[in-house]
């Protein structure tokens, strides 16, 4: 029973954990060549 | 922003047109420090580049009255400044030895103790401002202890760059309109009458006189065997070194918006409104461009990033992917 819930678990979280995964993500310099931006006003 | 952001160190120097000149942390554009020149009196914009010493940097102000500041490169904190009435100093500060450089909007060349500001010489063109119109004036060239002074009366000035006297002079007949340029021992001008000329620059005599479309504008930048110019607001041209023809040129859509052409790995660099757009050197093939949400104006290099300044404000640093 705590097994198959175990695994129950897992599979449920899973896509969770992917999604959050690909947000934290670093950005890849290639794709973001904009690295900081800062308003001088003038 | 006009003025040209600055790799110090760690840090960007970043000098707007609403009186505030701010050193950001290169790569974060984080404020380190910052300074508003309109504590100073009726002054509020940066036009020219700024010179950078170990411990200094050293910029001129413009406005009702201007001045050159010298600010400490870690702190922000204003080491000496210069005083100018007659509107305050476009021009790019230049050094050699002790010695530092700048001309006012009056046309006056000033040369100041590096330590403290405290003035060692100055000369003044010919040029009256009978009109109060506004006129750009020539960042000089430095060459073997001498300085080349390129007057609002079309007159180019050799001086000797410890004393200031006079060495020669050349009448070109009308205002120079760009920087001098110095390669081995020629000299590089461009007039409002559409010439770029080429002088000796032991003599000042004329060795070759290149006619233009338009007329040559800010900084000439010397590109390996090449002089690079914007020509009017549209063209910016690549020609060789002996004035004799132009290697190539290209066109802005409407009009090249950066303050002058920027050379950075190979390529030459300018704003062509919101686009910034780099040309191969060497043939002017175009190799990349990026669109900013703002109009481009000065642009900073390091060697990975560029510091696209813009007309309204916001600065970018950008890693190109061409």
């Amino acid at each position: 029973m705590k097994v198959r819930n175990l695994v129950l678990a897992v599979v449920l979280l899973s896509p969770g954990l992917i999604a959050a995964q690909k947000l934290d993500a670093p950005a890849n310099p290639h794709e973001e060549p904009v690295l900081w931006e800062f308003d001088t006003g003038g | 922003m006009f003025s040209t952001p600055t790799v110090v160190g760690d840090l960007l120097v970043v000098s707007s047109c609403n009186g505030m000149i701010r050193a950001l942390d290169k790569k974060t554009g984080q404020l380190k420090w910052d300074y508003d020149i309109r504590k100073d009196g009726e002054q509020s914009q940066f036009h020219g580049d700024p010179l950078v010493t170990d411990e200094l940097v050293i910029i001129g102000t413009d406005g009702k009255i201007g001045h050159v500041y010298a600010f400490d490169r870690s702190t922000g904190a204003v080491r000496w400044k210069y005083r100018v009435n007659d509107w305050g100093v476009v021009s790019d500060v230049l050094r050699l030895k002790n010695s530092v450089y700048a001309v006012t909007l009056g046309d006056e060349l000033v040369c100041l103790n590096l330590a403290d500001g405290k003035v060692k010489w100055t000369f003044r063109s010919s040029y009256s401002n009978q009109t109060q119109n506004f006129h750009w004036t020539s960042t000089p060239a430095l060459l073997n202890d001498h300085i080349y002074f390129g007057g609002l009366d079309g007159i180019v000035y050799a001086l000797d760059a410890t004393s200031g006297k006079q060495i020669w002079k050349r009448d070109l007949g009308a205002r120079v309109t760009t920087s001098v340029a110095a390669y081995e021992h020629d000299l590089y001008v461009g007039t409002s009458k559409r010439h770029i000329y080429r002088l000796n620059s032991g003599s000042g005599d004329v060795l070759s006189d290149f006619v233009t479309d338009s007329e040559p504008r800010w900084s000439l930048i010397l590109v390996d065997d090449s002089l690079v110019v914007f020509l009017g607001d549209e063209v910016l041209a690549s020609i060789d070194l002996s004035l004799k023809k132009v290697r190539w040129f290209a066109e802005a859509s409407r009009e090249w918006t950066s303050a002058r052409p920027y050379l950075w790995h190979g390529a030459v660099l300018a704003g062509n409104r919101r686009e910034l757009v780099a040309f191969r050197s060497s043939d002017g093939a175009r190799q990349w461009s990026h669109q900013f949400p703002e109009t481009v104006r000065g642009i900073g290099t390091s060697p990975d990033v560029l510091y696209v300044g813009t007309l309204k404000g916001p600065i970018f640093a950008y890693s190109p992917n061409p």
